[in-house]
């Protein structure tokens, strides 16, 4: 039976990595990170998990032993955060275009400089466009959840596509709370046997990641693309199959309170359970405001964000990444393009803020939506920086 | 505008050819390109070089798809691939070929102007080494005029100290006058090679995986050879340096420690002459022992 517990949740997704049952981690400590995979570690030590745990160099080296191991068929797993993934990056490309079920936690954290160890979102950004699956989480339970939600979707045979998971760095990384953890059982239940269908193998040699010249690695990246837009539908059934399973229901793009809801503020993360209580706050005077949380960042769910916006007059979106010089957050550059060719569009305001860690408390919630509100009615459509000392 | 596709294999000397007429095309001033294909590109494998040369300036930047002119350096390569490809039917064909203009015609399915030159012949007497560009521009001015000689000659005392510059510019010259010009003439299509079908998104398997490895035994890089090793087995000390430094696995010890040579697979690249202690092996241009 699943059990209600008080735990840290980088320890309770080492234990989310056990139940799975994994063969091979490969991974470098980072901080945020550090903590899970210090904890699978022990896990290893302790003989609760039978797994080869690769003490590697660098993140990049990470990536590589995990498409070796993928390659063969192991369930593979690892964990990084900024920097890190950034060391990573060009491996992490690979993983997609090599169509390899790897499970990746990112701690979400800034980029230098300067230094910071602290949360956001820039790290990520980075990777967005690398063809991973990419969710992010709200709560200890949803990085619980994701991380055993995210091997059967990545090893599942009609996607075979890696998976990344984001939870805020220290936001939920080094918070303890309540978690439901499922036992044994149910996650054997529910998680079959990995079998990669091609896996390397010196008996039957086949050759993984050849070169491309110009004649055929169009046609390779139209394959991938059209396999990874493939994934919609799976990824819509593969929650659903976790909801029977678990009975906690998860979504690509989740809303709160947003019935009737002229203004809706939008985010990924963490950030959008303290949002929600400026949701409340307002709703209590009479206002018509709803909160809509993006959790599945790629495959990027447009017919589903629509959907959500269809009545909203103005959409307020906080961004917790910068594209410097660019047209604003990603995120409120990606909702933009899903909204240009919809017939009836609200108005869309972007902000920029919590970067590197800066809190956002409920009143400041309050306050962007009222200031969101504010541009939208002079008629305008911008970006700025929220919670910037003038 | 003309342009030119070289099929050559690597070390002929095809990008070579491309670069001294754009640029001997340039001094004279005209406009003109050259672009070597991009890729894997080594010693003996079939190659490509592009050359376009016009009036006017020149704004595609693209492989040669159709060409006006079509230079073949090594007429092995009108055997497996098929050089006439996008040629222009009114077109010209500069081949270095011993065959017969039938022959020719036949596995190219080309039935315009052909300018035939035995270049390796000349290459080896001029400079003593098979390296046929040179040679192959003397060929390809005579057939098409497209920049004088002397202008092809004035480059190369450019490119090359003037020792080597007089050696290159006899072979040019040498085999302008000795350029065959045959006549356009109706062939069958039935030589034409067929294009082979190629693979669409739709065949790429996931994670775009080989299937069955293709390894170096269906390669029968021999024919990308363009001189062979002779083995001499009187001289020959039986040390096996050859068979180490072999960097195909080309050469194999006999039980009795003299060395066999698997001529299917060799390349010519000579480096096991050059190991060789005791002189014993020789390299002799072409492709087959005489």
């Amino acid at each position: 039976m699943s059990k209600r517990i008080g735990i840290e949740v980088s320890v309770a997704v080492a234990e989310a990595v056990k139940l799975c049952n994994v063969d091979v981690i490969a991974a470098y400590p980072i901080t945020p990170q550090t903590h899970i995979v210090e904890a699978i570690a022990d896990l290893i030590a302790n003989g609760e998990l039978d797994a080869e745990y690769t003490c590697v160099e660098s993140e990049h080296s990470a990536m590589s032993a995990c498409l070796g191991s993928a390659a063969c068929g192991a369930r593979t797993y690892t964990a990084t955060a900024g920097q890190g993934l950034e060391l990573m990056h060009e491996v992490v490309y690979v993983a997609s275009s090599m169509r390899l079920p790897i499970v990746m936690s990112v701690a979400n954290r800034a980029l230098s400089a300067p230094l910071s160890v602290w949360g956001d979102h820039s790290d990520v950004m980075a990777v967005r466009d690398t063809g991973w699956i990419q969710v992010f989480c709200e709560s200890g339970q949803d990085a619980v959840d994701m991380t055993i939600w995210a091997f059967k979707l990545a090893e599942d045979k009609r996607v075979l596509f890696p998976v990344m998971i984001n939870l805020d760095g220290f936001h939920l990384t080094h918070v303890v709370e309540p978690i439901v953890m499922p036992s044994k059982e149910e996650v054997d239940k529910y998680l079959p046997k990995n079998s990669y269908p091609k896996p390397l193998d010196p008996r039957t040699p086949r050759t993984f990641g050849s070169f491309a010249p110009p004649a055929i690695y169009t046609e390779i990246k139209k394959s991938q693309e059209v396999a990874f837009e493939g994934t919609r539908p799976i990824i819509e059934e593969s929650f659903k199959d976790f909801e029977k399973h678990f009975g906690r229901k998860y979504q690509a793009v989740e809303e709160y309170k947003t019935e009737g809801a002229e203004t809706i503020l939008l985010m990924m993360g963490s950030y959008a359970q303290t949002a929600s209580l400026a949701v409340d706050e307002l709703r209590a005077k009479g206002e018509k405001v709803g909160l809509v949380k993006l959790r599945l960042w790629r495959p990027f769910p447009f017919d589903e964000l629509r959907k959500s916006f269809a009545h909203a007059k103005r959409v307020i979106i906080l961004d917790r990444s910068i594209s410097v010089g660019g047209p604003g957050g990603p995120v409120a550059s990606e909702v933009r393009a899903a909204l240009y060719d919809a017939a009836k569009r609200p108005a869309i305001v972007g902000f920029i803020g919590g970067l590197g860690g800066r809190d956002i408390l409920p009143e400041n919630f309050v306050e962007l939506i009222k200031k969101g509100q504010s541009i939208a009615a002079q008629g305008q459509e911008k970006f700025e920086m929220y919670g910037v000392r003038e | 505008m003309q342009e030119i596709r070289f099929h050559g294999r690597g070390g002929q000397g095809a990008v070579t050819s491309a670069e001294v007429i754009a640029e001997a095309a340039i001094e004279l001033g005209l406009w003109a390109q050259s672009m070597p294909s991009f890729g894997p590109e080594r010693r003996g494998a079939p190659v490509l070089a592009y050359l376009r040369v016009s009036k006017e300036p020149i704004r595609i930047r693209a492989e040669v798809a159709k060409p006006d002119i079509v230079v073949v350096l090594d007429d092995s390569l009108i055997f497996t691939i098929d050089v006439a490809s996008g040629l222009k039917a009114d077109g010209l064909l500069v081949i270095n070929s011993t065959q017969s203009e039938d022959i020719i015609r036949k596995e190219t399915g080309f039935g315009g102007k052909i300018a035939r030159i035995e270049a390796l012949k000349i290459a080896m007497e001029c400079l003593g080494v098979p390296i046929t560009n040179t040679t192959m521009i003397g060929a390809l001015i005579k057939a098409s005029g497209i920049i004088p000689l002397e202008a092809a000659q004035k480059q190369l005392s450019h490119r090359f100290n003037p020792k080597l510059a007089e050696k290159n510019a006899t072979a040019l010259k040498k085999a302008f006058e000795s350029t065959t010009i045959y006549a356009p003439k109706k062939i069958s299509a039935a030589g034409k090679k067929a294009a082979a079908k190629k693979a669409t998104w739709r065949d790429i398997l996931p994670g775009a995986l080989v299937e069955n490895p293709g390894g170096s035994k269906a390669n029968l890089t021999g024919d990308w050879r363009s001189q062979m090793p002779v083995y001499d087995k009187e001289k020959c000390s039986k040390c096996g340096l050859c068979y180490v430094f072999c960097p195909d696995a080309a050469i194999t010890i006999r039980d009795d420690k003299y060395v066999d040579f698997n001529y299917d697979y060799c390349k010519g690249c000579g480096i096991c002459a050059m190991e060789c202690p005791a002189d014993a092996i020789a390299m002799e241009a072409g492709k087959k022992k005489k």
